[in-house]
C-alpha cells in the first residue's frame, strides 16, 4: 500500500525548514496546512498518528476508570470523505495503567482496516488486535467496532477518534472508551496553519 | 489488588465484546467457544434420486441402502459442517468443498482457527458431498458409545473390538483380539429394525448416482451459498473455495449457469463475493475425450444401468475406499484411547493383505499406525500426506520415486518392538543433513532446494516443516463427516470432469437438439471476475505460482485481484490440518481486505 510518508509526519513537525533552518509559526502552520490541502486528491493516502487522551479508559462496572495511553497511526484513503472511503489503523500502541499492552495483530496486515463514511462514522468490522499482559501475546480479534471520526480544514485533517464498546470479562462487564485527539499543541499549530492558510487566501484574493 | 485490577488481569484471560459475543483469546481461551453442528438440509431435486417424489422418474431405494437409511430415505439433502463461535453473528462464511477422497471433517482444524482468529464475525462451512450419507457408521457410533462407559484397559479394548468386528470382522487366520478363535461378526440394529453387520453398498446399489454429476452436486451447493447469504446479507461475503479436488469444484461452481433458460444466465460467480483455492490448481480446459451429446447421454444411461460401469470409486491403489473409511475411524478410535498399544488394525484383514501388507512391515502402536500412513515421510500418495512427525525407532526403507509413487519414501522395517511414533513438535526429529535421505533411518525434514521461478514447471522445493498434530488428525477420523469420503463418485463426475470448466460445446448442442441447455452448463467461466485467493504448499501438489496459472488465465478476474501465496514446507493436507495454519492469517487478511471493499462499495 502507498503511504504519504510526506503527511505521515505531521503531527510531528519541528519549527524548522527542509534544511534545518528556523521558521516562523505562520510559514510552519502554512506549510502545515499546504500538507492538508495536499491530502485532498482522489486516491491519495492521508496519514496521521493521534495520542490517546482522555477520557481513554477501561471501566469495569461499579468500579473506575484504568487509563488509556498510548497512540494510535491512521490512514485514511480519500480525504475529505464524500464517500465510503478506507480507514486503516496502521499501528496501535496502547497500554492500560496496569500495563497490558494492545497492538495490532503483527500476522494480519490489514488488521486494523476499517470503513469511513462521509458522515464521520466509522466500522472495523473486526478489528485484530494483540494483547499482552505480560504473559506473551494473544489474539484479541474485535467484531464490529463503530465510532466517529471529526475532521477540520474543510474535511481534510483527522482531529479525533471516538469509540467505545462493552467488554464482558469473567468479573463483570467492562466499558472501553478509546478517544484519540492531537495534543494541545499540536491543536495550536493546526489551527495556526489553517489561520495562515486564511490569511494566505485573502492576501491572494486582493 | 483493587477491584479494577482484577478486572484487567482478567482482561487478557476471557472477554467478550459487546457487539455479538468475542472474547479474549479469540475464539476464547484454547478456542472453547468455537462450536461445530452438523446441519442437514434440503437439497437440490434430482429427480432419479430415491426421495424425489418425481412419479416414473425416482428410482427405488436397494435394501442395503434402506437398511443404513430406513424404508423411505430422501437423499436429496446437503449436509455440511459449521464451524462458529457461539453467539456471534457472522459478517463472512467461508464454504469449502472437500478434495479427493475427503469428508467434511478434513476442514476442522482449518476452520477451527478460522472462526477463532475472526472471533466469529467469520464462519466456515465444510461441505460433505451426498453420498456420505450412505455411510454406514453404526459400527463406529456404537464402539464410540461403549467407550464411553469404558473404565479398563480391557473394556476399551472390547469396545474397539466390537467396532473392528462390525467391520472388518475375524476369518480363518485372522484373530484379531489374539484370543485364538474367530469371533462372529458385531451385529448390530439397522433401520429396517433388523440386525445386521456392515452394509456395505455394491455399485448397483447407488446407480442413482448416475443423475449425482456435477449439475446435482452445484445446485446442492447453491442451496449453501443462497443459505449463506441470507446470514450475512448483501454487505457481507459468501466465499466458495476447495481443498485439492475440491478446488476444481470451486472453479466449476463459479462457472456455472443455473437457469435452464437459454435466454437466461445465473451465473455461479456472482453470487459469491470470492474464490478460495487451497492446495489445487481449480479447473482447466476440456480434454480432448469430452464426448458429444450423444455418447455422453448414452453413458448416463449406462452408468444407471444395473451392471453398468462403476457410478463410486471402488478401488484407489488396490485399497478400497469403503473399507479404508471405516478402518479409518477405527484407527482413529484406537489412536486415541490405546494409543501406545499394538496396532488393532494391523491384525485385521485391511492390514494383513496388499497393499497394506507391503507399506506396514512393522509392528506399530495404534497411533503409529495412523502416523505412518498419513506422514509425508511413509505415505506414498503426495494427495493424502500431511507433516506429522517421523519415526526412527527402526530401520526405515527408502523407496525411490517411480511411475505408480512419483514421489519417494520410506516403509518401516520391524525393530524388536512395536514402532512408536515422534510427533510434529518433537525436538529430536531428524533432519537431512545430518542424516542422509536415503539411507535408514533417513530424516523427517529434508531440503527440496531453492524455490524455482514462479513459471517453472510445478515441483517441490524447499525445506520441509512438521506442523500437523497426530492427535489432530486422529480427532477427525471418527466424528459424523469424518476423513474419508466412503463412496467417491467416479461414474457421472468424470464423465462431466472432462469437460474442464467449459462445456459450451455440450450445450451447444443440447439447445440445437431440444432448445435446453442439457445436463451440464458450464458455460460461464471466460466471465468469472470475483477476487480469487490460492495457496499452495511447497511441499504439496500446487507447489508454485504456475499451479494455479492455468486457471487464472482462463478467467476475467483482473490481475490485483489474483492472490497467490505459496507456503514453504507444507504437504498436502498441511493445508488444511496444521496446528498453527500459515493459510490463516493469509486467509484473514484477504476476506478482511474484501469485507471492507464491499463495506466501501462501488
Amino acid at each position: 500500500m502507498a503511504e504519504g510518508r510526506g503527511r505521515r509526519s505531521m503531527w510531528r513537525c519541528r519549527m524548522r525548514g527542509a534544511h534545518g533552518e528556523r521558521i516562523g509559526w505562520a510559514a510552519a502552520g502554512l506549510a502545515l496546512c499546504s500538507a492538508i490541502a495536499a491530502a485532498s486528491p482522489a486516491a491519495a493516502l492521508s496519514v496521521f498518528t493521534l495520542p490517546l487522551v482522555a477520557p481513554s479508559a477501561i471501566t469495569p462496572m461499579g468500579g473506575s476508570a484504568e487509563p488509556l495511553s498510548g497512540s494510535l497511526v491512521v490512514a485514511i484513503g480519500t480525504l475529505p470523505a464524500v464517500a465510503n472511503t478506507t480507514l486503516q489503523l496502521t499501528d496501535v500502541s496502547v497500554v492500560a495503567s496496569d500495563g497490558t499492552t494492545f497492538a495490532l495483530d503483527p500476522s494480519v496486515p490489514s488488521a486494523g482496516l476499517g470503513v469511513l463514511h462521509p458522515d464521520g462514522s466509522f466500522l472495523f468490522p473486526t478489528l485484530f488486535l494483540q494483547v499482552d499482559d505480560g504473559s506473551g501475546p494473544q489474539d484479541l480479534a474485535i467484531p464490529n467496532v463503530t465510532g466517529l471520526a471529526s475532521f477540520s480544514g474543510g474535511g481534510t485533517a483527522l482531529v479525533g477518534l471516538d469509540a467505545s464498546f462493552d467488554v464482558d470479562s469473567p468479573s463483570g462487564t467492562l466499558a472501553v472508551r478509546v478517544v484519540a485527539a492531537p495534543e494541545p499543541a499540536t491543536l495550536f499549530l493546526v489551527a495556526a496553519g489553517l489561520a495562515a492558510l486564511r490569511g494566505g487566501r485573502r492576501e491572494r484574493g486582493r | 489488588m483493587t477491584p479494577n485490577r482484577l478486572a484487567l488481569a482478567a482482561l487478557p484471560v476471557c472477554l467478550a465484546a459487546a457487539m455479538g459475543v468475542a472474547s479474549c483469546p479469540s475464539g476464547g481461551p484454547g478456542g472453547s467457544l468455537v462450536a461445530q453442528q452438523v446441519v442437514t438440509a434440503p437439497g437440490y431435486v434430482e429427480p432419479h434420486t430415491p426421495g424425489s417424489g418425481v412419479a416414473g422418474v425416482e428410482m427405488a431405494a436397494s435394501p442395503a441402502v434402506q437398511a443404513i437409511l430406513g424404508r423411505a430415505p430422501n437423499l436429496n439433502r446437503v449436509t455440511y459442517l459449521r464451524t462458529y463461535l457461539t453467539g456471534a453473528t457472522p459478517r463472512a462464511i467461508l464454504i469449502l468443498v472437500p478434495g479427493f477422497l475427503g469428508g467434511g471433517e478434513t476442514f476442522s482444524p482449518l476452520a477451527r482457527q478460522l472462526v477463532a482468529k475472526f472471533n466469529g464475525s467469520l464462519e466456515v462451512w465444510a461441505i460433505d458431498r451426498r453420498p456420505n450419507q450412505l455411510e454406514d457408521r453404526r459400527g463406529s457410533v456404537y464402539a464410540q458409545q461403549l467407550l464411553q462407559s469404558a473404565t479398563t484397559p480391557e473394556q476399551v479394548a472390547d469396545a474397539l473390538y466390537q467396532g473392528v468386528f462390525f467391520y472388518l470382522p475375524e476369518s480363518d487366520g485372522v484373530d484379531t483380539n489374539q484370543n485364538g478363535v474367530v469371533d462372529p461378526p458385531t451385529l448390530l440394529p439397522d433401520a429396517l429394525g433388523s440386525t445386521s453387520s456392515y452394509v456395505q453398498l455394491a455399485q448397483d446399489d447407488m446407480r442413482f448416482a448416475a443423475y449425482w454429476g456435477l449439475d446435482t452436486y452445484l445446485r446442492d451447493w447453491r442451496t449453501l451459498v443462497d443459505a449463506a447469504r441470507a446470514v450475512v446479507g448483501s454487505q457481507g461475503l459468501v466465499l466458495f473455495g476447495g481443498h485439492s479436488m475440491g478446488t476444481y469444484y470451486a472453479s466449476v461452481y463459479a462457472a456455472y449457469d443455473f437457469d435452464p433458460d437459454p435466454n437466461v444466465v445465473d451465473a455461479g460467480y456472482r453470487s459469491i463475493d470470492g474464490i478460495v483455492l487451497l492446495e489445487g490448481g481449480g479447473g482447466g480446459a476440456p480434454s480432448a475425450s469430452a464426448p458429444d451429446l450423444p455418447t455422453y447421454q448414452s453413458t448416463v444411461a449406462s452408468l444407471a444401468t444395473p451392471g453398468g460401469p462403476q457410478v463410486y470409486l471402488e478401488s484407489f491403489q488396490g485399497i478400497e475406499p469403503a473399507v479404508l473409511g471405516p478402518g479409518a475411524e477405527m484407527a482413529g478410535l484406537a489412536g486415541v484411547h490405546l494409543p501406545l498399544e499394538s496396532s488393532i488394525l494391523q491384525r485385521t484383514s485391511l492390514f494383513l493383505n496388499p497393499p497394506f501388507s507391503l507399506l506396514f512391515q512393522s509392528p506399530t502402536t495404534n497411533r503409529a499406525a495412523v502416523g505412518f500412513f498419513i506422514d509425508d515421510d511413509f505415505q506414498p500418495v503426495t494427495a493424502f500426506r500431511a507433516s506429522v512427525g517421523f519415526s526412527d525407532d527402526g530401520p526405515n526403507l527408502y523407496v525411490k520415486a517411480s511411475p505408480t509413487f512419483p514421489a519417494p519414501f520410506y516403509v518401516a522395517s520391524p525393530n524388536s518392538d512395536l514402532r512408536q511414533w515422534k510427533d510434529f513438535d518433537d525436538p529430536t526429529l531428524p533432519t537431512c543433513p545430518p542424516n542422509t535421505f536415503n539411507v535408514s533411518p533417513g530424516c523427517a525434514i529434508r531440503d527440496d532446494g531453492p524455490r524455482p521461478p514462479p513459471s517453472a514447471t510445478p515441483q517441490n522445493w524447499g525445506v520441509q516443516r512438521e506442523v500437523t498434530s497426530l492427535d489432530d488428525v486422529l480427532a477427525i477420523q471418527f466424528q459424523q463427516m469424518n476423513f474419508i469420503e466412503w463412496y467417491y463418485l467416479s461414474g457421472r463426475t468424470s464423465l462431466d470432469g472432462s469437460y474442464g470448466v467449459d462445456s459450451s460445446a455440450l450445450v451447444a448442442q443440447s439447445v440445437a437438439a431440444t432448445g435446453s441447455e442439457g445436463p451440464l452448463v458450464l458455460t460461464q467461466n471466460a466471465h468469472v471476475d470475483v477476487p480469487v485467493l490460492c495457496i499452495g504448499g511447497s511441499n504439496g501438489l500446487a507447489p508454485l505460482e504456475s499451479s494455479f496459472a492455468p486457471y487464472l488465465a482462463s478467467i476475467a478476474t483482473p490481475p490485483a485481484d489474483e492472490e497467490v501465496h505459496i507456503i514453504e514446507g507444507y504437504a498436502h493436507l498441511d493445508m488444511i490440518a496444521a496446528k498453527k495454519n500459515d493459510a490463516v492469517p493469509l486467509i484473514t487478511d484477504w476476506v478482511t481486505r474484501l469485507m471492507v471493499r464491499k463495506l466501501i462499495g462501488p
